[in-house]
């Protein structure tokens, strides 16, 4: 039976074998495809993420040996990358290596949590990569729908310990907030009102993270947390809460900010926070 | 004093968990606690009887004396207020 990939906001249906053929796939390569498209199909949390301006992503996980000799557009360290059309559909492909896949399951399957250790530093990361590119990577690898090496796939997925990797998320962002609020203070301090706002919503930024490495839902991209959080805050009532005072620091009460403002918003972080840590009670 | 609404946390402490243990910051240094004393810190500043509190505890440690509980907790509060983690 002839497999075809068919999403929402997708101009035309398009068969597997023939974006096989298009791609040049070597016989040991696992291709998936992903990105905001497929990601509205595959997560119930990411309805709305994506549109009929969207590229379809295509990944290849290729082998040491021939990733070297893989022609791209682009080469960074971390994958090469190129464009192709199939069937009137734009394409991105991205080409990873194997070897570099296998370190980062490696590095997030050993992730051990030190007291006195940066929280960073709690996970080994291959060479060129930072935290918020594995994340990417991850996000986009189990929101992705494979096209070949089906089996070889599923079982990278599932050697994959993500509940380590979503505790280590959870505390980075905490971490992050923590950072954050200091130089919010700092601003506030000398009236900077609305630098300390635009802080502020990198902050509630971090705490949806935060909020979806606690309900493990994966993210990579800024512009569709707000979509996430929404649809996550409509499923579960305990978030709707969270969803209203996003609403706030995004859009504000009113023209003027005081300084009242911003006290109120970090304070609400912190509460939450402190609710969401002792998860001990009787 | 008789209820943990009579106690005032300190705006600056925050409470942070990793792994199985809690740690309080305040003015720069750093305090390791156990659960129970998480709980202590979560429930300062609620509407809740000293006296309550500690049967809940007593009864979720399966402890027979809630006055020993009342001993510890009234120990580990004064120690809070000792690092300036709250105020009573």
């Amino acid at each position: 039976m002839e497999q075809i990939l068919m999403l929402k906001n997708m101009k035309q249906p398009l068969p597997y074998m023939n974006l096989v053929e298009v791609l040049n796939v070597q016989d040991d390569d696992v291709v998936y495809v992903g990105g905001s498209l497929v990601e509205a199909s595959v997560n119930k949390y990411s309805g709305r993420v994506g549109n009929r301006l969207s590229d379809l992503d295509v990944f290849i996980l290729r082998k040491h040996e021939r990733y070297k000799e893989t022609s791209a557009t682009y080469i960074t360290d971390i994958c090469r990358t190129d464009f192709v059309s199939c069937f009137g559909i734009n394409c991105d492909v991205e080409v990873y290596d194997m070897d570099i896949i296998k370190e980062i399951i490696d590095g997030v399957n050993n992730i051990r949590f030190e007291e006195k250790e940066r929280i960073l530093n709690c996970i080994k990361m291959p060479k060129g990569y930072s935290f918020e590119k594995i994340n990417e990577f991850l996000t986009r690898f189990f929101y992705s729908i494979p096209i070949y090496n089906i089996e070889y796939y599923n079982w990278l997925k599932n050697v994959i310990d993500i509940n380590a990797f979503f505790k280590l998320k959870e505390y980075y962002c905490i971490q992050v907030i923590d950072n954050m609020k200091e130089d919010i203070w700092g601003n506030v301090e000398v009236g900077e009102y609305t630098t300390a706002l635009m802080l502020c919503r990198e902050a509630i930024y971090r705490f949806i993270e935060y909020i979806f490495s606690r309900e493990k839902i994966f993210n990579d991209r800024r512009k569709w947390a707000w979509i996430k959080i929404e649809n996550l805050s409509n499923d579960k009532k305990e978030y709707s809460d969270v969803y209203i005072y996003m609403k706030k620091v995004l859009y504000g009460d009113g023209t003027k900010l005081l300084e009242g403002d911003i006290r109120k918003y970090v304070k609400y972080l912190e509460d939450k926070i402190e609710e969401y840590s002792i998860e001990v009670d009787f | 004093m008789n209820n943990l609404n009579e106690i005032n946390k300190n705006e600056n402490a925050i409470i942070r968990k990793l792994e199985d243990n809690y740690y309080i910051f305040i003015d720069g240094k750093c305090y390791k606690v156990n659960e129970t004393g998480a709980l202590v810190y979560k429930y300062i500043g609620s509407d809740m009887p000293i006296s309550l509190f500690c049967q809940k505890m007593a009864k979720k440690y399966d402890s027979e004396s809630s006055e020993m509980i009342m001993k510890d907790v009234m120990a580990f509060i004064e120690f809070l207020e000792n690092i300036n983690v709250l105020s009573v």
